[in-house]
């Protein structure tokens, strides 16, 4: 006879106790949750935190879930089964027998018979009531009642989670179709292994940078970064930009022709055409170089920039020795420049002819395509965020797409534009001519604006310019809707609404209490000039471009965000400094 | 000391069988019977305090009788002297040899000795009880005399009539284990009484044990184990009548002005060994020390002046200061 055998029957109260022990466990750790959800809840009224309903259930189910694990080795002990048992009727006699289970007297021995005896005896289990936690349970329901009345606050903390939550949102639904785009890419396309390799680093640090990412700035500056590199890849825009380059000179204009013809032929004429120009001396190595150079500035795949810039360093190399020689063309030189000319050719045809085999090109259009996508949907969570800045965003969005004469249906075609690399194209220019194109169409109404109002000049400019005849009428503004627009269709025409007011006009005394300067103009008074034929710039405060351009941008960026602008608009921005980058 | 199982389970049949027997005697007072024994098993002295007429001597005498033991009773006044109490050397005259000193043993040399209205005797009196009731010995010129076994001293005192008498000092108080109360009986108990005391119906009384079994019975009570958490409760609770140690309670600190002796702790866990083996266990439960703690602590525990004027008992004090221990440990 041992106390083994009394501890054994005592097991279905120890059952019980455990029982208890995990309603016990299990109601603190809710209301533990009670308490940090409550907390967070009302946190939440004075600092957005996005997926607060989420956070608030995962916390629950964490605790709920750390409760019940806990409380699997919150099995009592026997001390505390011993002392329980006791109390439950036993008088110390379980305490006694646990003290001498290690004696053999006959007192010791009786006892333990005696013990054993009265735990048969005794329905201990029964005695052992459930203890339902009544004050952790009313806890728990005070600390609900207090989250829900939280959900019911209306705070600008709780608009500013929301935003996020959007963003969030949008980020990694594009985060999928991006890697749906990789994945596809990895599947189908044969690419090169390297170039392979890049898109695939490239995805993963998109990837990577978006799931960082806490504002839409954020989010769309990885998005451009990784367009941006992914470009270098692309030979269709490779050429694209050196064709741009060599339209802009008189000399190689041809051969920027050629290479938009997509003709090695013609890029063949076109050389040979340079080098007789260059033979008739109407055309020295030096300056052929020079646009050589200005063009390989162009190119951002390295392989064939470098490549451009040996033939740019060969022209000059000629130059030098003609200069130095004072000689005209002798025949070592012209065999040179030929050579650098065949090279030049050579590099055309190649890059020419490694476009029309490569499958990058296919490859990469998807996934600019989700990209741009992405861009669009996260520009849009922004948009639909304030509908102060909805209008103008559209409003905005019509004038940069009427610049390349199309209807605009507002951010939606900004989507669609994007999904089409060359419609992408065109919509970069025609924010970079947003000024020329606006001066040709609508060039009255500008004037009539900046004379009013300035404030409004861009959203005018984008009606005239969009020629769509959906030119905004806005009253608040000072306009009256009878400008033209720069597709004859009278701007307010059908379409007059009241809108709200994008910019709030900031003007002394306000529109009713106009103010003046009392006084008379005189000719008396004295005024001096001094000419400054240079800015006096004190040593120190010019500093090289790259150290400032990180600062402008960031600050530009910071701008953009509190700014009340349209996201097309700070699309213009991104673009500019993403280029400068 | 070998001990059996059979004789373990003898005690309390023993004491039933005394109980039994005496409450044919007795009407009613089965708790103070059940207490008086426990005290007299434990091998202590108990001080009866009741009004005149509720039968302590009658009590005294009955379990003197039914256990077989030597009983006498010393009724105690003013006059009387300790010479009385333990007695004294006289002389003998003998033929042969002529007068010699001999010693004359007192009513103390008895089993059971009741001593009657112990305030009423001078302090000089009362200090002759204090050798034989704590070392069971009586020393009489020079020489010391060892008591019969067992040897209890049952004291009574009257609450009332406190003119003329002379208060047990403390440290005599302390040598009684025990300290009754002789409650009133109720009224189906007085009609028994006055029934039982005024007809021709005579009870005849058995002896149920004799001395022998009693010094066993007293032997085999200290075997019984106490856990250390109940002798820790014990132990708290004397800790808790002095109002200068840690565990002491607002109200010991507030009314308390000394605080029981270690006697009462041994007082507590003897007698609640008994009372557990009476109660068929074996072993000390926390309800035994609540019970014996009455009894054994409201002699040792003393009131200051604002216990005192609040009129406050010391029954009081310890269920406060029990109460107190229960919620700390959570019983």
């Amino acid at each position: 006879m041992n106390v083994k055998e009394i501890l054994k029957a005592l097991k279905p109260l120890k059952n019980k106790m455990h029982l208890n022990n995990v309603l016990i466990c299990v109601f603190v750790s809710i209301s533990t949750a009670g308490a940090i959800t409550t907390a967070m809840s009302y946190l939440s009224l004075a600092m957005p935190i996005p997926y607060l309903t989420k956070w608030i259930f995962l916390i629950y189910t964490a605790c709920m879930v750390l409760g019940i694990l806990i409380s699997a080795f919150l099995r009592p002990r026997n001390q505390t089964l011993i002392r329980t048992a006791d109390a439950l009727g036993l008088k110390e006699r379980l305490i006694t027998a646990w003290e001498l289970q290690k004696e053999e007297t006959i007192i010791a021995q009786l006892q333990r018979q005696d013990t054993l005896m009265k735990v048969l005896e005794i329905d201990l289990k029964s005695l052992y009531p459930i203890k339902f936690p009544k004050k952790l349970a009313m806890a728990i329901a005070v600390f609900l009642v207090f989250t829900t009345i939280s959900f019911f606050i209306p705070t600008p903390a709780k608009g500013n989670a929301s935003q996020i939550e959007k963003l969030q949102d949008t980020i990694d639904k594009q985060l999928e179709e991006i890697e749906k785009a990789t994945e596809n890419i990895k599947a189908s396309s044969q690419l090169k292994e390297a170039e392979l390799q890049k898109i695939i680093d490239e995805t993963e640090r998109l990837t990577k940078e978006l799931k960082k990412a806490r504002t839409e700035e954020d989010a769309l500056k990885a998005l451009y970064r990784v367009e941006n590199e992914l470009e270098k890849l692309d030979l269709n825009k490779q050429l694209n930009k050196l064709e741009e380059a060599f339209k802009q000179f008189d000399i190689t204009n041809e051969l920027g022709k050629a290479i938009e013809n997509e003709s090695i032929t013609d890029i063949k004429q076109a050389i040979e055409k340079l080098m007789q120009q260059m033979e008739q001396d109407q055309i020295s190595p030096e300056e052929l170089a020079e646009m050589l150079k200005q063009a390989a500035e162009q190119i951002e795949n390295e392989e064939f920039a470098e490549q451009l810039q040996k033939i740019t360093e060969q022209l000059e190399n000629i130059s030098e020795k003609l200069q130095a020689s004072g000689e005209q063309l002798i025949q070592n030189s012209m065999e040179m420049l030929e050579s650098s000319l065949q090279n030049l050719e050579n590099l055309l045809t190649e890059m020419m002819v490694a476009q029309k085999n490569s499958n990058i090109n296919q490859a990469l259009g998807q996934l600019y395509q989700t990209m741009q996508q992405a861009k669009s949907k996260i520009s849009q969570v922004n948009s639909s965020l304030s509908t102060n800045t909805q209008g103008g965003l559209k409003n905005t969005q019509k004038g940069l797409n009427g610049q390349n004469g199309q209807i605009s249906q507002g951010s939606n075609d900004v989507q669609n534009s994007a999904g089409n690399q060359n419609n992408n194209q065109s919509g970069r220019d025609s924010q970079s001519n947003n000024n020329t194109q606006s001066s040709d169409s609508g060039q009255k109404t500008s004037e009539s604006q900046s004379s009013s109002q300035d404030q409004n000049s861009s959203s005018q400019q984008g009606n005239g310019g969009g020629g769509a005849g959906e030119g905004t009428t806005n009253k608040d503004s000072g306009y009256t809707g009878m400008e033209k627009s720069g597709g004859g269709r009278e701007a307010g025409q059908g379409y007059e609404e009241e809108y709200e007011q994008i910019y709030i006009p900031d003007h002394l005394g306000g529109d009713t209490d106009p103010s003046y300067v009392s006084g008379q103009k005189q000719d008396g008074g004295t005024s001096s000039y001094n000419q400054a034929e240079n800015v006096p710039v004190q040593k120190g405060t010019i500093l090289p471009y790259n150290e400032v351009l990180q600062h402008y941008s960031n600050e530009a960026s910071l701008y953009i965000q509190k700014a009340d602008i349209p996201a097309a608009m700070k699309d213009i921005v991104r673009q500019y400094f993403e280029s400068l980058e | 000391m070998e001990l059996n199982e059979t004789q373990i389970q003898l005690v309390a049949k023993t004491v039933e069988k005394i109980e039994a027997e005496i409450s044919k005697q007795m009407v009613g007072q089965k708790e103070l019977i059940r207490q008086v024994l426990i005290c007299i098993l434990a091998g202590g002295n108990a001080l009866l305090e009741g009004v005149p007429g509720l039968g302590k001597t009658r009590l005294v005498n009955t379990i003197g009788k039914v256990m077989g033991l030597k009983f006498s009773r010393i009724q105690f006044t003013p006059d009387l002297m300790p010479a009385d109490v333990i007695g004294t050397n006289i002389i003998i005259k003998n033929d042969q040899e002529g007068g010699m000193f001999k010693f004359q043993p007192g009513p103390i040399f008895s089993n059971i000795v009741l001593a009657d209205e112990i305030n009423r005797a001078t302090p000089k009196t009362q200090s002759a009880m204090l050798q034989a009731m704590q070392e069971k010995t009586v020393t009489v010129a020079n020489t010391t005399y060892q008591l019969p076994k067992p040897f209890f001293v049952l004291a009574t005192q009257n609450p009332i009539e406190m003119e003329g008498t002379y208060p047990l000092p403390e440290a005599q108080l302390d040598r009684f284990l025990f300290k009754l109360y002789v409650p009133f009986p109720t009224l189906e108990e007085l009609a028994d009484i006055v029934t039982m005391t005024t007809g021709n119906t005579q009870t005849e009384l058995h002896e149920v044990t004799n001395s022998e079994e009693l010094l066993k019975i007293m032997e085999i009570s200290k075997e019984i184990p106490v856990a250390k958490p109940v002798l820790e409760y014990a132990l708290k609770l004397i800790l808790a009548t002095h109002p200068e140690t840690e565990y002491a309670h607002e109200i010991t600190k507030k009314f308390i002005r000394y605080g029981s002796s270690p006697r009462g702790a041994q007082a507590i866990i003897s007698t609640a060994k008994i009372r557990a083996l009476l109660e068929g266990r074996y072993n000390v439960a926390f309800e035994d020390i609540r019970y014996t703690a009455y009894p054994a602590l409201r002699h040792r525990i003393f009131l200051n002046f604002e216990g005192l004027s609040e009129g406050l008992t010391t029954d009081e004090i310890i269920t406060e200061l029990i109460k107190d221990l229960d919620k700390q440990n959570k019983i």
